[in-house]
């Protein structure tokens, strides 16, 4: 949509016709000076396109002249290829309408016309711009009243209300702001449900009236148990009452009483046929007792009498018996006496052999031992003579020092003859022996040492002196000559002979003192001490005189004896037994015989009566036979009687049960009285409660407020769906706007500012920032100037959108750029042009020298001509 | 023999406590059937009946308060010349032992129970043939005894009895289906029988009274009795029916289509008396399809009009959104909330997702109009 002319009659200062005519594609520039009506001409296209012909809003009464009239805007436009003409008189009466005349000719008029213009400034669907470069600014529905003052600030407010319209802005806010108030009310930010709120409420009261059920359930099934348990007991209660029943039982009391008394007398008469039996039993067997110990008394007696008259016999010869063993005992003492006393010569006999052997084995030793004795005490005496001899002298240490020291004494004197000088004599023939060292010659071709010097006599000629000077070795023959000497001097010998001398004579006696010491262990191996006292030991003993066996005959007549001893010892045993045998024979047939003679007397004592006895056999026997007649007839009857008795146990079960039947039911009607009482003192409690009814009402409140929770928790869900759908919605819709509004913000950005880089809010999809070389100011940091320029090129921005989206439409400019100073002007300018491409511009501005250089088409306003 | 006037009434239901309802609510619901005892005795004093049978659940639970039973009990004996005839019901049978042994301990002399199924004579003529209800499910027809049940020629004869004659689809199950012919095979003048909680003629000798003061939605208005003349034994019975209820139980369903002025429609639904709407219980169900400003007025005129009566409860689950391009517009023409608007109805349309997401999404929707209406406003 172009816009091509305005025309206005009855606005504000224009109270006569005026117009704008030569509007067209591109830049058009209304320079005017302040007061000439460029926002009356602003507001009055403002509610052309936006207010309704009827209104009589503030807007509307605001256009109204001073001196009154009706307000009559007139627009054409250029759309689609046609030209319209749009009228609108705004009126309290009639006159108020709205035409619109499509290339002359009326096209709508009234209602149509509106929805036809509401039609043409409605927002693209996908979410363009609606109305944004219709809409003057600070009269937008999100704007506060200050900010409406601003010129600056109404630039942005207006591109921001656009943006809310997108995103929802500060409707959707609120709206989510009342969503999540509401949210807030049931559940808290993390989802759990809020305390203290409606949903904890309800939760709270669903928990409470379960449980309230729960209890009252289970106290309404308590009661129904007591109920029910009454009502068991009871229709019990009424089972034992019953009279028939209680009759039944009565009844088989009775007859269990009379069957067990009628079994209790059978048994009493069986028990005393059972006595009668007894009793025959017993007399019988006293007879028999009777008559047994008669017969038993009679017999003994007549044992007794055939018994003692054997005995008198036994003893009798029993006591011959003891005589015969009394004579042949003496004898064989006797004999004994005799064969021991031999013994005893032979033992002595053979003694004395011995003892005389012992003496003259004795002497024989002592004699030996003497010997021995004399000869280790002379070696004694050698041993104590040489051992003094052996502790002189050196021993074998002291000597290896002293040969040590000489023999390195030789060798020192050996090696100092081989280093000193030394004389050789070669004689010439005839001069053999004429050379000689004091006084002896020397041999011819010998070497003879000097290492004292000397002097030779040389015959014929003189004394040869020899000097040797310092020899090599004189220090060690000195120090090897003082050694020895020092080890001398401690063993005390002056000469090396002495010493060897002592020592020889030492070894010599050591030699002896080994020699007696090893006599004298041989002579005395315990020593003489010893060997002294073993002779003193040795017994000294006279010599017995007498004409004595030898050894070998005494002992034969000693074993000759004993064997005489042994028989006699034998036949005395022997003979001891025997007279033991006899003796204990006698007293046995002694005893046996006054035994019998006893018993005789004691058999006769019981029997009493010996001549009467038989008799009273035959009484006992005939007794008996009468006692047995007794006997059978009283256990027929018994028979007959255990025959025909009852079973008194069964009978006794029998009435014990029907008794502890009656007493059951006795016990069993106590007990359910009891419980019954105990269940009305309970069931009378609870009853007066009226818990069934309250049980009723919780259920019902229960349901009630489950069903309240339910649609808590539903109107939650709800809320919650609102809530995330509204924030996905508005996520959405910022990041559908913000990258084309980018897009097309950035290069006209880059016009004004080269260098410099806008930043965007993904929230309020705003001017946030902007980032220069060295510098990053927020959109509130910014100048006044900077701030319009920013707002103005948004503006642009979303024109070129609305544009593009097909829907191009007026951009008017109010004074937007009034803060710009001159350079930077240009370039704003440079922008418009830019954008004034494909759109139509219009700006309205005081700043005539400065918009001189804008260019484009200038506009002016005149007064109208019909 | 002069004719006999009595009321008819069954299922009193004393003790009930409407635990659905709101305190407020449940508080005027209980008082008024504790006072529906005192009720019948003066509406009987009204209509000049000596005699008020009961036939059956005088009771509405087996263990009532004995604050219940004996207030009860002092209230029908005070006046004596008023005899009540009570048998047990299925609520509270024989088998509520408490109730009939506070009862028999405490009844006043013209409070009578039978409680054993014999005739009884209850004035000069009158024969009475109780049915009373051993336990809470007998099993079987209680009133079979009846037929061969001897009275004198010249007695009318009235049956008493509690349970159905066809199944109503009774409260309780098991079925014990009275004899629908036991008023003509037991030559009974009049059979009064109780459970049905609503009146119910099955032909002129059987009725039921249904309860003297309703308590649910099932049956419609406000309870009574009835009150029965029996010109003599064989002669059709005169039946009246007379209200004594106090509260008005309505259930009313609402049906709108898409274009319909829901407020309107909700307003004309309602009972026309303004007067009685605070002894009025509404239960409203909308049906139907409305679009999005409907439900919107819908719920404002429900929430505008409820606290004038006793209870009101409109029920919209069952009504269905139905959304024009003019209701989203109305939240929004584009951007962010036209979007979000969208996203909301086509999942309230998306039969794959399960139902009560759908159920949310349709609210959200409808949340979300309300919302935009309102800050328009």
């Amino acid at each position: 949509m172009n816009l091509l002319s305005v025309r206005l009659n009855n606005v504000r200062r224009f109270t006569a016709p005026v117009e704008i005519t030569g509007l067209g594609p591109g830049l058009n520039v209304l320079s005017a000076p302040n007061e000439q009506g460029k926002s009356t001409i602003f507001d009055a296209l403002h509610a052309l396109f936006f207010k309704s012909a009827s209104s009589r809003d503030k807007e509307i009464r605001a256009l109204i002249p001073h001196a009154g009239g009706d307000p009559e805007i007139t627009a054409e436009i250029a759309q689609d290829g046609a030209r319209y003409r749009i009228e609108k008189i705004f009126s309290k009466g009639t006159r108020a309408g709205t035409r619109i005349l499509r290339d002359g000719h009326l096209y709508k008029q009234a209602g149509e016309a509106e929805a036809w213009l509401d039609t043409l400034l409605t927002a693209p669907r996908d979410g363009g711009p609606a109305g944004l470069l219709w809409v003057r600014q600070g009269l937008t529905a999100f704007q506060d009243a200050g900010a409406t003052l601003d010129a600056r600030r109404d630039l942005l407010s207006s591109v921001a209300g656009e943006v809310e319209a997108v995103t929802g802005g500060r409707q959707m806010e609120a709206i989510r702001a009342q969503v999540r108030t509401e949210l807030d009310r049931y559940v808290t930010r993390t989802g759990r449900t809020a305390k203290n709120g409606p949903l904890a409420e309800a939760e709270t009261q669903v928990e409470e009236l379960q449980e309230l059920h729960g209890s009252l359930a289970d106290k309404a099934a308590d009661l129904r148990g007591l109920l029910d348990s009454r009502r068991v007991l009871v229709s019990e209660l009424d089972g034992l009452r019953d009279a028939q029943e209680a009759a039944h039982r009565t009844a088989r009391l009775d007859e269990a009483r009379k069957a067990h008394q009628h079994a209790e007398s059978h048994l009493e008469r069986l028990d005393r046929a059972t006595s009668a039996v007894d009793t025959a039993e017993a007399r019988v067997q006293r007879n028999q007792q009777s008559l047994e110990t008669l017969t038993a008394q009679l017999r003994e007696v007549m044992d007794a009498e055939k018994a003692l008259t054997g005995t008198g016999d036994d003893h009798r010869d029993a006591a011959d018996r003891l005589t015969r063993a009394d004579t042949a005992l003496a004898a064989a003492r006797q004999a004994e006496t005799t064969a021991r006393k031999t013994l005893d010569t032979a033992h002595m006999q053979l003694d004395r052999v011995i003892r005389a052997e012992a003496a003259r084995i004795a002497e024989t030793r002592r004699a030996e031992l003497t010997a021995r004795l004399s000869e280790a005490e002379a070696h004694h005496a050698e041993a104590e003579k040489t051992r003094a001899l052996v502790a002189r002298g050196p021993d074998a240490a002291v000597m290896d020092k002293i040969e040590t020291a000489a023999a390195d004494l030789s060798f020192a004197r050996r090696a100092r003859e081989a280093a000193s000088a030394s004389v050789s004599m070669s004689y010439s023939p005839g001069g053999e022996g004429g050379v000689t060292l004091e006084g002896t010659p020397l041999q011819d071709g010998a070497r003879l040492p000097l290492p004292d010097g000397g002097a030779l006599h040389l015959r014929g000629l003189g004394e040869l002196r020899i000097h040797p000077g310092t020899v090599a070795g004189d220090e060690d023959l000195q120090q090897a000559d003082t050694t020895l000497r020092r080890a001398l001097e401690e063993a005390g010998f002056s000469t090396l002979d002495n010493a060897r001398a002592a020592h020889r004579e030492r070894a010599e006696a050591k030699a002896r003192l080994d020699d007696a010491v090893n006599a004298l262990r041989i002579a005395a191996p315990d020593g003489i001490d010893a060997l002294r006292a073993r002779i003193s030991d040795l017994p000294r003993q006279e010599p017995d005189t007498g004409d004595l066996p030898t050894r070998d005959q005494a002992e034969a007549e000693l074993q000759e004896a004993k064997a005489r001893h042994a028989e006699t010892l034998a036949g005395l045993e022997k003979a001891r037994a025997e007279h033991a045998s006899a003796q204990a024979t006698a007293q046995g047939a002694g005893a046996a015989h006054d035994g019998a003679t006893a018993r005789l007397e004691r058999a006769a004592a019981a029997l009493r009566d010996r001549d009467g006895a038989e008799a009273r056999l035959t009484a006992l026997r005939t007794e008996a036979a009468e006692l047995r007649a007794a006997l059978d007839k009283a256990r027929r009857e018994k028979a007959a009687l255990a025959d025909s008795a009852p079973d008194p146990e069964q009978t006794q079960a029998a009435l014990q049960r029907a008794t502890s039947a009656a007493e059951a039911v006795q016990t069993r009607e106590q007990e359910i009285t009891r419980d019954l009482a105990g269940l009305d003192a309970r069931i009378d409690v609870q009853a007066g409660q009226a818990i069934e009814e309250e049980l009723a009402e919780a259920e019902g409140r229960l349901a009630t407020a489950q069903a309240r929770l339910d649609s808590l928790r539903f109107e939650v869900d709800v809320l919650r769906t609102l809530d995330q759908t509204l924030d996905t919605a508005q996520q959405s819709a910022r990041d559908h706007y913000i990258g084309p509004i980018f897009r097309e913000l950035e290069p006209l950005v880059r016009m004004v500012w080269p260098d410099a880089e806008l930043h965007m809010d993904a929230d309020s999809v705003l001017p946030s920032r902007l980032v220069r070389p060295g510098a990053e100011d927020t959109f509130d940091q910014l100048s006044g100037g900077t701030q319009e320029q920013i707002a103005l090129l948004v503006r642009l921005a979303f024109a070129r959108l609305l544009a593009r989206a097909g829907t191009p439409a007026p951009v008017i400019l109010d004074d937007a750029i009034v803060y710009t100073d001159d350079d930077r002007i240009e370039k704003m300018f440079d922008a418009l042009t830019r954008q004034a491409s494909d759109l139509q511009i219009i700006v309205f501005s005081c700043r005539q020298r400065a918009f001189r250089d804008l260019g484009g088409r200038l506009l002016s306003i005149r007064p109208a001509h019909d | 023999m002069p004719a006999f006037r009595f009321l008819h009434t069954s299922d009193l239901h004393l003790g009930k406590r409407f635990g659905t309802f709101e305190e407020e609510i449940r508080a005027d619901l209980q008082q008024a059937r504790l006072g529906i005892v005192a009720t019948l005795a003066r509406t009987a004093a009204d209509h000049g009946a000596g005699h008020v049978l009961i036939a059956g659940d005088s009771f509405d639970t087996e263990t009532p308060s004995q604050r219940l039973i004996r207030q009860t009990l002092a209230t029908m004996g005070e006046t004596s010349a008023l005899h009540w005839w009570i048998i047990p019901g299925n609520h509270d049978s024989l088998g509520a032992e408490l109730i009939w042994t506070v009862m028999q301990a405490h009844a006043p002399d013209n409070v009578h129970l039978l409680t054993d199924p014999a005739p009884t004579q209850i004035a000069p003529g009158v024969t009475l043939l109780p049915a009373p209800c051993p336990r809470r499910f007998p099993g079987t027809d209680l009133t079979a005894w009846m037929d061969g049940c001897e009275t004198p020629q010249e007695h009318l004869r009235i049956g008493l009895a509690h349970g159905g004659v066809i199944d109503f689809g009774s409260d309780e199950p098991g079925g014990d289906i009275i004899s629908p012919r036991r008023a003509e095979t037991a030559r009974l003048d009049y059979l009064a029988l109780g459970d049905w909680h609503g009146i119910f003629t099955f032909d002129e000798r059987t009725r039921y009274s249904g309860t003297p003061e309703r308590d649910r939605f099932k049956h419609a208005g406000r309870g009574g009795c009835l009150l029965v003349d029996l010109p003599g034994p064989g002669a059709p019975p005169l039946v009246t029916e007379v209200e004594t209820g106090k509260y008005n139980w309505q259930e009313r369903t609402l049906r709108l289509t898409p274009g319909d002025d829901a407020a309107e429609a909700l307003i004309r639904l309602l009972p026309h008396d303004r007067t009685d709407w605070r002894h009025t219980l509404l239960k409203i169900t909308a049906e139907g399809w409305c679009h999005l400003p409907e439900r919107l007025r819908l719920s404002r005129a429900a929430a505008e009009i409820a606290p004038e009566f006793c209870h009101f409860d409109l029920n919209d689950g069952p009504l269905q959104t139905e959304y024009s391009a003019d209701d989203l517009d109305d939240i929004a023409q584009g951007g962010a909330l036209r979007m979000a608007a969208e996203t909301l109805r086509n999942d309230a349309e998306n039969t794959d997702l399960a139902r009560r997401d759908r159920d949310v999404s349709a609210a959200a929707l409808n949340r979300l109009y309300g919302l935009v209406q309102e800050a328009a406003e």
